[in-house]
């Protein structure tokens, strides 16, 4: 009762001071109440008393101090012809019907138009991520966010590889861009853009989004339409040897051509032929096109836990010639040419020991090998890329010669002459057209090469002589069909591949009077058919590919004067998941693969591969089977620097054989066997990163950890092996501010072997190795800076035996507008030995390597 | 002849078609009137004279409201109406030029929306969404006397004091829509300029469109599956991210490299709101 008196009490108090205006606004036609109409009460100057706005429901509700008698409702929205209505002394209002009109703007245009993209493209500005040490566009990439810049000059965003490197929005050097990387000066670009999902083929834009990213880089104006690039020159002393290097290398960008030219040279240990990798172009991109393997390998290729520029002794020359030519606005004619000759040296002594029956077999070799490689290609490409019709088709040549000679010093003083060329032809055609709806498209690939190789070893007054021819015509053609319903998508895939092979081997092994040959022929077709299938929501994706996979294998061995037929169907089903939620992220993949090998894994003579080491792969056509699985979970909370990643992988193989290594004394046999062979890896990775804002420091930890699981024949004996391998690597990162810089980093590893099987002889070895790094860098001003790095090595050799080493390094560097001086002090201590172990199933090998001495070098830059 | 054979098929086997189709994220309203401002910021104030500039879009569908940064809006339309690649080229050389430190944030407001009543604000910075939801509060607005031209608008004047600043605003009620700039709604017709009393900020409008095409959903993309935070967490992270963008971002494993010096100092920063 209270309350109703109290309710009136409030009605009457409100309509002493003020008048309440209700009613209800419904659209003329459909008499459906209109949400968001302007009610303005206006006097009879025009002037407005109050205002309100209508609900959902159409209602209105206004107030007013003011005699209702003199003033009048202005009731408008867009979209409605405007009423007005006078006020009769009462508060409700009959219900108001707006007519609806087409309303009329007296339309206004943007006076600038000021681009800046934000979500597809993001540009960044190089002056602002650029530092005093920065002297490449390569140095500044890798400050942007989500991009990784191999030493090669390769690049991935977000993880995964870019699919297209721009400069000025041309693609002048396809997969070899680690030329520009590492080459074009920081000074003559302004911006670089990050194009996400980046489709590089017009006609597909808004068709087939592309998950992959682009880089682009826009030259400074004052930078194009004229050469523009660095000289470098530099002498110093190496403790044994004088030191040289030259660097030119320019570029110029025209408004309808672009060109590069590059020549390098050093003595320094500097590895400037690593710029010249194809790098993977996309994740989409599924071609690849290796070359056939031709049994003989270069024996130099060896890769150490080691920074490359302390073992590497070389003398290196490169050339390289880029232009392209735009024919027309959506055409462009592109020839690369590319040479590099490399000489290195390598000094080392190794300890092989090989499990025989419980013992080992010890060989100690000092072997001093000298490289030299010649490598020429060219390739033109055209291409097309307009809105209906899609071209690409780049013709290239290659010829390249590996020679290496090796000393050996072991019981008895051994000669090994390596003679390996490649030389080949290939053409790869991507033609897609446009009519109306569809797009037709063919993709095919030839490639013919001839691949000759030469081993000559001499031991005291025997000579041996390996030679083999590989020769071969591969074609690849492939074509989709894709569609696209709500948010799944479907595509098929087909392609059709074959390959016309002959191997010819021919051995004069010194103590046999006969040759020992292999001829053999093959022709091979595979034909495949994928269907696909996607589902993508932005927070969930799915997809499944299920190829069906046609193998038809016809051999015809000259030398035993059989012909053989293999014939397989096989079905490699395969499932990607990805999901994101806030601050989570899954990605799981399910696949499994199973595959035949080719002719070089049909071999019944042997084949000299190294002057100890004969192999043959007994006439078994290889099938491998293959399951595997995937997953990683990732955790991101920038707000409290927080993030955590962990990752699995498992993967079980079955091959239809097993691979068997016999020594007769110290001679190596090593063929297949017909018994079936298992293995399984197993491996875990995970990082944790904290960052602590407050006093700008970050502590991070990876772990990686492997086991792998497998078997080995060797000396006619069957050993289930178990392998381990785990590696800690703790990194500090300290920075105080602009001028004083530390970074501090370790890495613990573990290897360990041992024999699973519990009948035979118990054999388990490991070793470990710690790597220590910490660099300081110091810049007192804008010109001068100074570099201290030290490296810590620790490493087991053999059972408890440790090796230390500690390498000390520095650096100064003065920068003037266009002129810059550098000097180093490599290797202060001069260290001149490094050891490590490494183990291959059973066997363990020991390495001794020379390194290079103390060395001082200084070289003066010139940027035009 | 039986290579030939394999060859031949081979080479006039590879043909194949497939459909196009259209991309298909989620309609959420239709636009009927776009607006564009030119939005000023002071984010220095001990320089007030340097005023970053930004073109924003007012995207008024039926219901939501979506407040964007232009530029981006006419990267992602134009590009797509260009009829070859050298166009595009010649479309992003134009105008990529332009840019000058400017673009104070990738910041959006979208009104009435996830709900209504509600508003969805979103920043990105260090390759991260922050977003946050509040409820729409209408600035308690003073009507006032005089008149102004806005884009060939009569516009009528009104003031405020909202999240700790004074505004200034002027109205089209030629245009009878309870919309306007940023979080600013509450007046008898659209909002097309306001000015911060000290000059710190500022909005003005510089074209009107009529439009009839399908909203797409604004949050469509990486920003969809984005945690929605609390505003004061998201306040804290970019003020956090302006006194030392690069500690912030330290410890990532998105950025394999450490940012250059500069970015480990403070960048003046001037938030637009001072209080809740």
């Amino acid at each position: 009762m209270r309350i109703v008196i109290i309710f009136i009490l409030l009605i009457t108090s409100l309509s002493v001071r003020s008048q309440t205006i209700e009613g209800v606004v419904k659209d003329k036609q459909d008499k459906v109440p209109i949400d968001g109409v302007v009610i303005t009460l206006l006097d009879k100057n025009n002037n407005t008393v109050a205002y309100c706005f209508t609900d959902k429901d159409g209602k209105y509700s206004i107030q007013s101090e003011e005699k209702m008698d003199s003033l009048f409702l202005n009731v408008s929205f867009l979209g409605y012809e405007t009423q007005i209505i006078f006020i009769k002394s009462r508060s409700k209002q009959p219900d108001i019907f707006l007519q609806v009109k087409d309303f009329q703007l007296k339309e206004v245009s943007v006076k600038a138009r000021t681009l800046w993209l934000k979500e597809d493209t993001i540009a960044y500005n190089v002056a602002a991520l650029q530092t005093q040490n920065d002297r490449k566009i390569g140095d500044v990439l890798k400050k942007i966010p989500g991009v990784e810049v191999s030493n090669s000059g390769g690049i991935t965003y977000r993880g995964f590889p870019i699919n297209k490197f721009y400069i000025e929005g041309l693609d002048l050097l396809n997969s070899r861009y680690g030329i520009a990387t590492n080459n074009v000066p920081v000074d003559a670009v302004s911006t670089v853009e990050v194009i996400e999902n980046h489709q590089p083929v017009k006609m597909f834009k808004d068709m087939i989004p592309s998950m992959d990213a682009a880089i682009n880089l826009k030259l400074k104006a004052g930078k194009k339409f004229r050469p523009v690039g660095t000289v470098e020159a530099g002498g110093g002393y190496g403790f044994d040897d004088y030191l040289w290097t030259l660097n030119a290398f320019g570029i110029q960008v025209e408004k309808k051509s672009q060109t590069i030219v590059m020549y390098k040279t050093n003595n320094s240990g500097k590895n400037i032929v690593s710029e010249f990798d194809d790098q993977t172009i996309g994740t989409e991109n599924l071609k690849s096109f290796t070359l056939p393997s031709a049994l003989i390998s270069s024996p130099i290729t060896r890769s150490m836990p080691l920074t490359e520029s302390r073992y590497l002794f070389n003398k290196t020359h490169v050339l390289t010639l880029n232009n392209l030519n735009k024919v027309s606005d959506d055409s462009h004619l592109r020839v690369n040419v590319n040479y590099i000759n490399n000489c290195k040296e390598e000094t080392v002594n190794q300890y092989s020991s090989y499990y025989i029956e419980g013992d080992n077999l010890i060989i100690n070799e000092l072997e001093s090998l000298n490289n030299r490689l010649n490598l020429l290609d060219g390739a033109v490409t055209y291409n097309n890329n307009s809105t209906n019709q899609f071209i690409n088709n780049p013709l290239k040549g290659v010829a390249g010669w590996d020679n290496t000679h090796s000393g050996i010093q072991t019981q008895s003083p051994v000669s090994e002459e390596f003679d390996l060329r490649n030389y080949y032809i290939q053409n790869d055609l991507d033609y897609s057209v446009k009519t109306k709806n569809r797009i037709w498209n063919i993709n095919s690939f030839m490639r013919y090469s001839s691949l000759p190789r030469q081993l000559n070893v001499q031991t005291e007054s025997l000579t041996s002589d390996q030679s083999i021819l590989r020769i071969g015509f591969y074609t690849q053609n492939n074509t989709y069909y894709s569609f696209k319903r709500g948010l799944s998508s479907f595509r098929v895939d087909l392609s059709l591949e074959a390959a016309f092979d002959n191997l010819k081997t021919d051995l004069k092994y010194h103590f046999l009077s006969d040759s020992i040959r292999n001829d053999i022929k093959s022709d091979f077709l595979k034909t495949f058919i994928q269907p696909q299938y996607s589902y993508n929501n932005g927070a969930f994706l799915f997809s499944v590919k299920i190829p069906l996979v046609l193998d038809w294998l016809g051999v015809q061995d000259n030398e035993y004067k059989t012909n053989t037929e293999y014939s397989y169907l096989f079905v490699n089903p395969s499932a990607n998941l990805r999901y994101k939620y806030e601050m989570w992220e899954l990605i799981a993949q399910v696949r499994y693969n199973q595959d035949i090998g080719d002719i070089a894994g049909l071999i019944p003579s042997y084949v000299m591969t190294g002057y100890r080491t004969l192999r043959n792969t007994s006439g078994i056509l290889s099938k491998d089977k293959s399951l595997m699985n995937t997953f990683s979970l990732a955790y991101k909370d920038a707000l409290n620097g927080f993030y955590f990643n962990l990752g699995g992988y498992y993967r079980k193989t079955e091959r239809n054989m097993m691979s068997k290594q016999r020594f007769i004394n110290e001679l190596s046999f090593s063929s297949n066997d017909q018994q079936s062979s298992q293995s399984k890896f197993r491996g875990a990775n995970g990082y944790i990163g904290k960052n602590f804002y407050n006093i700008g420091t970050t502590f991070t930890l990876t772990a990686n950890y492997a086991r792998i699981e497998s078997k080995k024949w060797q000396q006619g004996d069957h050993y289930p092996l178990q392998s381990e391998i785990w590696s800690l690597i703790p990194k500090v990162n300290f920075s105080v501010k602009r001028y004083f810089n530390v970074i501090c980093e370790m890495v613990f590893s573990s290897n360990s072997q041992s024999i699973t099987n519990s009948t035979a002889n118990k054999y388990k070895s490991s070793f470990a190795q710690i790597a220590q790094k910490t660099s300081v860098s110091y810049f007192p001003n804008k010109k001068i800076e100074f570099k201290l790095q030290s490296e810590y090595f620790s490493d087991e050799i053999a059972e408890g035996i440790k090796t230390e080493l500690v390498f000390l390094d520095c650096g100064f560097s003065y920068r003037h507008k266009k002129w810059e001086i550098n000097f180093s002090w490599d290797n202060i201590l001069n260290q001149k030995e490094y050891s490590y172990l490494t183990y291959r199933d059973l066997d363990s090998f020991s390495y001794s390597y020379r390194l290079r001495p103390q060395s001082l070098l200084a070289t003066i830059t010139f940027n035009y | 002849m039986k290579k030939l054979i394999i060859l031949c098929s081979v080479l006039t086997g590879g043909f194949f078609c497939h459909n196009s189709h259209s991309q298909t994220t989620q309609t959420v309203d239709t636009v009927k009137l776009r607006v564009v401002y030119e939005q000023f910021s002071v984010m220095d104030t001990a320089n007030p004279g340097n005023k970053m500039k930004d073109m924003m879009y007012l995207d008024i569908g039926d219901s939501i409201t979506l407040y964007d940064d232009y530029n981006k809006y006419v990267m992602v339309h134009l590009i797509k109406d260009l009829k070859s690649q050298a166009e595009v080229d010649r479309v992003i050389n134009e105008n990529s030029s332009k840019y000058n430190s400017s673009g104070v944030m990738d910041y959006k407001v979208i009104k009435n929306y996830p709900q209504k009543h509600k508003m969805t604000v979103g920043d990105r910075f260090a390759m991260e969404h922050y977003i946050y939801e509040e409820t729409i509060e209408t600035p308690k607005w003073i009507l006032k006397n005089g008149t102004l031209t806005v884009a060939g608008y009569e516009c009528k004047k009104a003031e405020t004091l909202f999240r700790g600043r004074k505004y200034e605003a002027w109205y089209a009620p030629g245009i009878p829509i309870n919309d306007g700039p940023w979080k600013f709604s509450g007046l008898p017709g659209l909002i097309l300029k306001v000015v911060e009393s000290k000059g710190e900020f500022s909005f003005e409008c510089v074209s009107l469109e009529k439009k009839h095409e399908a909203m797409r959903d604004p949050q469509a993309g990486s920003a969809k599956t984005a945690k929605i935070r609390k505003k004061s967490e998201c306040i804290k992270a970019r003020q956090a991210y302006m006194d030392n963008a690069g500690a912030f971002i330290q410890g990532n494993p998105l950025y394999s490299a450490p940012l250059p010096a500069h970015n480990y100092e403070k960048k003046p920063y001037n938030p637009i709101e001072l209080s809740e």
